[in-house]
């Protein structure tokens, strides 16, 4: 299949990996054990396998809608569903992804202010982080995706050994008994987990700049499957490192597993994870916003830099308009209400209907 | 473009100097240790910081404060002291025997709210007042010597492992009750004497250090302790030191008509560091009847141990978690209630490899 775009705009296929993983593994990746366990207790681990395995096949139907259309999602809205439909529908798709990529943004500054500098006022965090974001994002896909690479990278190396450390106190009697909670259960979990998936979706406005994008499924699948595998390895950590009551009282579970390590010349560990961990944010950021400035370009046709400019002063005020968790909190359930009907229903929808569809024409 | 840059990196280089709140070693006050007391219905703090005067010369000195509750104990040595206080090197904390009576859920939730809070810091009971103990351990001028030493006893004493991170694990969870190390003066220096047994947080009794180490190897094993007993054998009496005692616990539960009973097989390898000089170590006789000896007297220690727990309703062993492992229908409260009566039977198996270069 020929690319719509020019050459020189493409990544190659290999880069979906590192596109899926930062865009799945943001903020939830330090404290989704507690969300999950919330309904099936230490059984959770199994809502992250089923989770993954339903993400995997929605996975394949972004790619069986985008083969079709060849072209991003913008682009099928506005082809199958007209103008104005379409256009609705488009409008939804952006506020999809800047929203997502706000929240991402507001809790990491909540967990700066928490563990590394309390003082500090939300504007000035922002501000810098924002200036560094736009930065990123003009320079358009191919530099995104470089941070997507290193962003992957070097947090991999770095922070995921961090979590072997509290296997020094580790409990396996906590994961005891086995399948001790109903199905309903494990479900409601999974929609939980869910949520820690968000970001792959992304993959609806990035299709176009993939060199070869039909090769490239292999690597979102694998992408994806790297990520399940890293909640899936933290989580039994965190569980056997936790008893259950105390993980409910825990915000960051991660983040004070990850504080147990001891080193002879740094006390304090968490410091440098919260500042790594600003590169998995920074690129995990940095597409969700490229996407809704893509997707504002193809709507209604305004130059990307003006956008993208906008669309950070929003963010900046946003963020310094939610002041408390609670407030925080409340944004990220809805939203992620609003994401689960939109992954679990839209996308499926999308796929029949392009599908008879195209059966149809043909 | 060229000024729009230039405003924003200059922006993000002076911003950027904004908000941190700088902690100079030097410009902070730096506790060590805590101690917690409750006096005719005050409570009083005690901190020890050390002091540098030159390089590797340490000297601890101390706050002390009183006020009615706990809460700002912090805050008034704060105005005692010529730097803000930092607790985030603070690694003990200890508490009077009164006070823990009375409960140190408060002190201890609030401290591991704080993210500066170390989860391997120590805690401790004291066996009158956390001022005595901290006061004399004032003349050691060694930095962090009281949570080192809990945590030497821990790597090759007779502690189980212990930390602020395990103690609010049991804490908060259903089926296991939390210990502390119970220290004592003994001749003006600071020994630890045993376990505190805790229940929600509040000081119920304590063991001795012998109890302490066989609640050890039910709790997590140990590698490399060291255990003193008497034998008496034809009317005559004598002492073995075991060292190097490598032992292993595991747990069956067995569940007959609701009632749970737990089967604990206690796997003993062990070295004969000292024993009585009328024990011939050359006859294999006589090792298979010291064996048998040891065997008996673990067996009793153990039972000892379990009864003198559930005398006083307290479960540190986690003989809890262990049903509840194995339980579809976890009922914390029920389990509570049969516990005083929990049937428990231990088996033992102990070996003796070698006894040293000699025999």
């Amino acid at each position: 299949m020929k690319s719509l775009l020019d050459e020189r705009h493409l990544v190659s296929s290999f880069y979906v990996f590192f596109l899926i993983c930062t865009n799945i593994i943001g903020i939830g990746i330090m404290s989704f054990q507690r969300d999950i366990t919330k309904d099936a207790g230490y059984d959770a681990w199994i809502s992250i396998i089923l989770s993954s395995i339903s993400i995997h096949i929605l996975v394949w139907m972004i790619y069986r809608i985008l083969g079709i259309a060849n072209n991003d999602v913008i682009h099928v809205h506005k082809f199958y569903f007209g103008k104005w439909i379409g256009g609705l529908f488009n409008i939804f798709v952006i506020f999809y992804f800047l929203i997502l990529a706000l929240i991402v943004f507001r809790v990491y500054i909540e967990v700066v202010q928490v563990w590394l500098f309390p003082l500090m006022k939300t504007w000035q965090i922002s501000l810098i982080l924002l200036v560094l974001v736009y930065y990123i994002v003009s320079g358009g896909f191919r530099v995104i995706t470089g941070m997507c690479f290193w962003g992957s990278i070097i947090p991999f190396i770095i922070l995921f050994p961090l979590n072997f450390f509290s296997l020094e106190f580790a409990n396996f009697h906590n994961l005891l008994p086995v399948f001790n909670h109903s199905v309903k259960e494990i479900v409601s979990s999974s929609k939980a987990m869910l949520f820690q998936y968000v970001g792959f979706e992304t993959l609806f406005m990035f299709y176009p700049f993939i060199k070869n994008p039909d090769r490239s499924q292999k690597w979102a699948h694998i992408g994806l499957l790297f990520s399940s595998l890293l909640y899936l390895i933290i989580a039994l950590i965190t569980f056997v490192f936790f008893s259950e009551g105390y993980l409910n009282q825990t915000i960051w579970p991660t983040l004070t597993q990850m504080k147990i390590a001891k080193f002879p010349l740094i006390e304090r560990v968490e410091f440098i994870v919260v500042s790594i961990w600003l590169l998995l944010i920074l690129p995990n950021i940095s597409v969700k916003i490229w996407a809704g400035c893509r997707a504002i370009k193809k709507v209604i046709n305004v130059k990307q830099r003006i956008s993208l400019f906008i669309v950070l002063v929003l963010f900046f005020i946003i963020a310094n308009v939610l002041k408390e968790r609670s407030q925080i909190e409340r944004l990220n359930e809805m939203y992620s209400n609003i994401a689960f009907y939109f992954v679990y229903l839209y996308i499926p929808f999308l796929f029949l209907y392009i599908h008879i569809k195209h059966k149809i024409t043909k | 473009m060229k000024l729009c840059f230039l405003l924003i990196s200059s922006l993000t280089f002076f911003l950027s100097g904004c908000g941190i709140h700088e902690r100079i070693i030097d410009d902070v006050q730096i506790i060590e240790a805590l101690g917690y007391d409750r006096e005719e219905g005050k409570v009083k703090g005690i901190a020890i910081y050390p002091t540098f005067a030159e390089q590797g010369n340490i000297k601890l000195k101390i706050y002390k404060t009183a006020s009615d509750s706990y809460e700002d104990i912090l805050p008034r040595m704060n105005a005692k002291s010529a730097y803000p206080i930092e607790t985030g090197k603070l690694d003990f904390v200890l508490f009077g025997k009164e006070y823990a009576k009375q409960g140190i859920e408060d002190v201890i939730t609030n401290f591991s709210r704080n993210p500066n809070t170390g989860s391997r810091m120590q805690l401790g009971i004291a066996e009158n007042t956390a001022e005595d103990i901290l006061q004399s351990s004032k003349h050691v001028n060694l930095s962090f010597h009281l949570s080192e030493k809990i945590n030497q006893n821990i790597e090759s004493g007779n502690l189980p492992k212990m930390n602020l991170h395990m103690f609010l694990n049991n804490f908060y969870q259903e089926g296991r009750d939390q210990i502390l190390p119970y220290l004592i003066l003994d001749e003006g220096q600071i020994k630890i004497d045993g376990l505190a047994l805790l229940k929600n947080g509040k000081y119920i009794n304590h063991i001795n250090l012998r109890k302490s180490f066989i609640l050890k190897t039910l709790i997590d094993g140990s590698h490399n302790g060291q255990y003193k007993t008497k034998i008496t054998q034809n009317k005559k009496e004598g002492f073995i030191l075991l060292k190097n005692l490598d032992t292993k616990t595991t747990y069956t539960v067995e569940k007959s008509e609701g009632l749970p009973s737990i089967c604990i097989d206690l796997t003993i390898h062990a070295e004969i560091e000292k024993a009585s000089s009328w024990f011939d170590l050359k006859k294999d006789k006589d090792i298979v009847k010291l064996k048998r000896i040891l065997n008996e007297h673990f067996k009793e220690e153990v039972q000892s141990l379990i009864s003198l727990a559930q005398g006083y309703n307290v479960d540190p062993i986690g003989l809890g978690e262990k049903v509840r492992a194995t339980s579809r229908n976890w009922d914390y409260q029920r389990f509570m209630d049969i516990y005083p009566e929990l049937k428990t039977t231990v088996h033992t198996n102990v070996y003796i490899p070698n006894t040293g270069i000699e025999e």
